[in-house]
C-alpha cells in the first residue's frame, strides 16, 4: 500500500467487501508492476521443475505426490520473500498510521493483502499445470490425487501467507520480516521428522502440529475435513494475530 | 504521576490484549482438534488409494471391540537410493489410515539408523521390519513380506493384509501346535542356510504356531506311538527312510480321527504307507513344463488350482516356485475332495528320461498335466475315516519350495507355505492373501522425451517469467 494512493483517497467510504477487494487489487498491481512477482514465480517455478523432474526421473510415477511436497517446503522459503514488505514497508515508510486512519476497516486491510499474496500463488499454482499437463501426456495420472494434491498446496499457500504477514507486522526490517516468517514456519514442518528423536508422549504433539502430516491425506487423494479444518485453523489463528498486532499499535 | 498512569493503562491494555489472544488461539486449537477427532474423508482418487480393504476394518474395529492394546511399530527402510522413501512412503501411510480409524492401535515409525535403542529394546536387526505386539503375542513382518518386486524393478507394497493378518493374530493370540515329524532322514526344525526350513518356521511363528519335532518312537518311552493330542497337524518334510509299522498305525488312527497331515517329499524320497489308504502315490520321474524358471530346467513355472489356499496367489498373480519335484497322484474315492493347488499346464510331463534337455518322450515319460502339489478333504462315508471332523491332507512332491532358499526366490513361496499349514490346522477364515498391489500408475518416457521435459520445466517456465517481467519493466521505463 506504499505510494500516493490507497483506500483513503477512493473518494466515498466502501463497504467491508469493497475495501478488502480495492485493497487486494491495489497490492497486486504492485506486485505484477514492479519486479518482484516475476522473481518470485521465475525462482519458484525453477525450483518447482527442478523437483518435478528429479520426482519423474527418480520414480517414473506418474503423480506430483514427490513434487507437491517439495514445493511446499520451496514455498516456506520463497513466499516470506513476498509477504514480508506487506506491513513492514509500510511501518517503514510511515504510511500504516495513514492506513490505520483512513475509512478502511483493518480487517479488510489486512483480508485484502492476504488475498493479494493468495492470488499470486495462484497464478504460481496454475502456471504448475503444466506439470500435470506433462504427467497426462505421457502417462495416465489420477486426476483425483492431482486435485487433491492442487488443494493441499493452495491451503499451504493460504496458511503460509498468513504467518507470512503476521510477521511483517513485527518489525520495520522486510529481511528480518521474511527470516522470521521462515524461522516461525520451519518447526511446523520439520516436527514430525523430529519426533522420533524425542519421548514417545510427545510425538502425537509434534505429528499434530505439522504440516507434513496434514498435507499426507492430500497428496493421497483424500479430501480430509480434519486437515481442512486445521490448515483453516492455522490460516485463521495467524490472522487474527496480524490484526491484534496492528491494532496494539493504537495503544502502544 | 500522569506518565505512570498512561504507563499503567498501557500495561492493562496489553494483558487483556494478551489474554484474549490466547483465549481465541486456544479456541481454535480446541476446535481443531474435535474437527480432527470427529473427520469426514473422501477418497476421490481413482484408485481409491486410501481406502483399506474390508478385512483390514474388520480387524481394525476387532481391535476396539476387544480393548487389548495393540501397538505397531515400522521401521524405516535401508537408505540405499530412492528405495527407502518410497517403501517408508507406503508403510507411513498404511499406518497413518489405521492409526485415523482407531485410537485403539498405537503407531509408531521408527528411524532405524536414528533410533537403536528401539531397534535394541525390541529385538530388531534388520531395516524395514515391522513389529505388531498385542498383551500376549508379537509378531515381526520382514520388509520382505511387504514389498515384491515389480516389472519396472521397482517395488509394490503388498503388506496391508499381512499387516492386518498379524495384528488378528496378536488379537487372538491362540497357539497352533504343529509337529515335524523326525527320525526318517527329514528336515530338521533347527536346520539353517538356503536349504534349510529357517524361514519357513518363522514365517509359522509369526503367524501364530508353535513349531516343534516330533519323534515318535522316542517319544513314546516303550508305548505303543501315538499323535499327541495338542496337535493342530502333522508335517513329514524330507523322509527318506520308511516310518515303523507302529508309526504307520499311530498315523492312521490319527488321521482316522479328523487328523491333519503334510507330506512333502523329492522324487525318490520315503513316503508313508498311511496315505495309501487315502489313494496318494507318486509316481515315479520329475516333473517338467516348457516354461521353466531361468537357466533352472527342472523348476517349472506351475498354475495354481482353485482352492482356499491358493486364491490370493491366484488373485496376485505371483508364482510358487518348485524345484526338482516328484509327481502326486490321487485317486478319487468316496468321501472325498481332491484339488491339485500346484499343477503343470497340459503341455507339462512327468521326466523319467536323463536326457539333457529334457523332452517328452511318447512311451516314455508320462502326459501332463501333472500335479506337484494336492490337497485333499475326507469324510465319512470314507472307510478311513471315522469322525465326524474334516480329515485334511496335503502332499507335495517337493520340499525345496518350503526352503529358504526357494521362500526368499519365489514371490509366492511364503504365502503358499503359510497358506497350506493354516488352511491344515483349519485356521482358514481368510487366509494370508498376497493381493493386488495398490496401482502405481507409471510414466512412459523414453530418454528424449525426459530431456524435452527437463527443458521445459526446468528452463522455459522460468524464462518465461524472467520475459514477462521484462516485458513489464521495458513498458514501464521511464515512468
Amino acid at each position: 500500500m506504499t505510494g500516493s494512493s490507497g483506500p483513503a483517497s477512493m473518494g466515498r467510504a466502501p463497504g467491508f467487501v469493497g475495501a478488502t477487494l480495492a485493497v487486494t487489487r491495489k497490492e497486486l498491481r504492485v506486485y505484477f508492476l514492479s519486479p518482484m512477482a516475476y522473481v518470485f514465480l521465475a525462482s519458484f517455478l525453477f525450483l518447482g521443475g527442478l523437483f518435478f523432474y528429479l520426482g519423474v526421473a527418480l520414480t517414473g510415477e506418474a503423480s506430483l505426490r514427490a513434487t507437491m511436497s517439495n514445493l511446499a517446503v520451496a514455498l516456506i522459503f520463497c513466499l516470506p520473500l513476498v509477504t514480508m514488505r506487506s506491513f513492514a514497508e509500510e511501518q517503514k515508510a510511515g504510511t500504516l498510521e495513514l492506513l490505520m486512519t483512513a475509512p478502511v476497516p483493518l480487517g479488510a486491510l489486512i483480508l485484502g493483502k492476504w488475498l493479494a499474496v493468495l492470488a499470486l500463488c495462484g497464478v504460481l499454482v496454475g502456471a504448475t499445470g503444466v506439470y500435470a499437463g506433462i504427467l497426462a501426456l505421457y502417462g495416465d495420472p489420477d486426476p483425483g490425487v492431482l486435485l487433491t494434491s492442487y488443494l493441499g498446496l493452495v491451503v499451504c499457500c493460504a496458511a503460509f501467507s498468513a504467518a507470512g504477514l503476521f510477521t511483517s507486522t513485527l518489525t520495520r526490517d522486510q529481511m528480518v520480516a521474511g527470516v522470521g516468517a521462515i524461522l516461525l514456519l520451519l518447526p511446523f514442518w520439520l516436527s514430525s521428522t523430529v519426533s522420533s528423536y524425542l519421548p514417545a508422549w510427545a510425538a502425537p504433539v509434534l505429528d499434530w502440529v505439522s504440516f507434513l502430516e496434514h498435507l499426507r491425506s492430500f497428496a493421497r487423494g483424500v479430501i480430509d475435513t480434519g486437515d481442512l479444518a486445521w490448515f483453516l485453523g492455522f490460516t485463521g489463528v495467524f490472522l487474527f494475530l496480524t490484526w491484534r498486532s496492528i491494532e496494539s499499535r493504537r495503544w502502544r | 504521576m500522569s506518565e505512570r498512569v498512561h504507563w499503567k493503562r498501557r500495561l492493562l491494555t496489553g494483558a487483556n490484549a494478551a489474554i484474549v489472544s490466547v483465549f481465541v488461539v486456544a479456541i481454535v486449537v480446541v476446535a481443531v482438534d474435535l474437527a480432527g477427532r470427529y473427520r469426514l474423508r473422501w477418497d476421490v482418487s481413482a484408485d481409491g488409494l486410501s481406502t483399506l480393504r474390508p478385512e483390514t476394518e474388520a480387524v481394525i474395529e476387532a481391535v476396539g471391540r476387544a480393548d487389548k492394546a495393540v501397538k505397531i511399530t515400522a521401521f524405516s527402510a535401508q537408505q540405499k537410493g530412492d528405495e527407502a522413501w518410497v517403501k517408508d512412503r507406503a508403510v507411513r501411510d498404511l499406518l497413518r489410515e489405521i492409526a485415523l480409524r482407531t485410537d485403539a492401535i498405537e503407531i509408531q515409525f521408527v528411524d532405524f539408523d536414528a533410533d537403536r535403542l528401539t531397534a535394541e529394546r525390541l529385538g530388531v536387526s534388520r531395516y524395514g521390519t515391522v513389529v505388531v505386539e498385542g498383551p500376549d503375542d508379537r509378531v515381526d513382518i520382514s520388509d520382505r513380506d511387504l514389498f515384491r518386486r515389480n516389472k519396472e524393478k521397482g517395488w509394490d507394497f503388498v503388506g496391508e493384509p499381512v499387516v492386518a493378518r498379524a495384528v488378528h493374530q496378536v488379537l487372538t493370540s491362540s497357539r497352533r501346535v504343529v509337529y515335524l515329524l523326525q527320525g526318517h532322514g527329514e528336515r530338521t526344525v533347527d536346520a539353517t542356510g538356503p536349504r534349510g526350513l529357517g524361514a519357513w518356521i518363522g514365517l509359522l511363528e509369526n503367524h501364530g504356531f508353535e513349531v516343534s519335532p516330533l519323534d515318535l518312537l522316542r517319544d513314546a518311552e516303550g508305548a505303543a506311538p501315538a499323535i499327541p493330542e495338542d496337535t493342530h497337524a502333522v508335517l513329514i518334510v524330507g523322509a527318506t527312510a520308511p516310518l515303523a509299522p507302529v508309526e504307520e498305525e499311530a498315523l492312521v488312527e490319527y488321521l482316522g480321527r479328523g487328523g491333519r497331515l503334510g507330506v512333502f517329499i523329492d522324487p525318490g524320497g520315503s513316503f508313508p504307507r498311511a496315505l495309501d489308504l487315502f489313494g496318494v502315490r507318486t509316481q515315479a520321474g520329475v516333473v517338467f513344463d516348457t516354461v521353466a524358471v531361468f537357466p533352472h530346467e527342472d523348476r517349472p513355472v506351475l498354475r495354481y488350482g482353485a482352492h482356499p489356499v491358493t486364491e490370493g496367489l491366484v488373485e496376485g498373480n505371483v508364482t510358487t516356485m518348485v524345484a526338482h519335484a516328484a509327481p502326486v497322484d490321487v485317486a478319487a474315492a468316496e468321501g472325498m475332495v481332491v484339488t491339485p493347488l500346484l499343477a503343470t499346464s497340459r503341455r507339462g510331463w512327468i521326466e523319467r528320461g536323463t536326457e539333457r534337455p529334457a523332452v517328452y518322450v511318447e512311451g516314455e515319460d508320462g502326459p501332463g498335466p501333472a500335479s506337484v502339489v494336492v490337497a485333499l478333504e475326507a469324510t465319512p462315508p470314507h472307510p478311513k475315516v471315522n469322525a465326524g471332523r474334516v480329515t485334511r491332507v496335503v502332499v507335495s512332491g517337493d520340499t525345496d519350495l518350503l526352503t529358504e532358499e526357494l521362500i526368499g526366490d519365489g514371490p509366492g513361496n511364503s504365502t503358499f507355505a503359510v497358506n497350506v499349514v493354516r488352511w491344515l490346522t483349519g485356521d482358514d477364515d481368510g487366509l494370508w492373501r498376497v493381493g493386488r498391489p495398490p496401482g502405481v500408475r507409471r510414466l512412459a518416457l523414453s530418454v528424449g522425451q525426459l530431456r524435452l521435459v527437463q527443458w521445459v520445466v526446468l528452463a522455459g517456465l522460468p524464462l518465461l517469467a524472467v520475459l514477462a517481467g521484462a516485458v513489464v519493466w521495458w513498458g514501464r521505463r521511464g515512468r
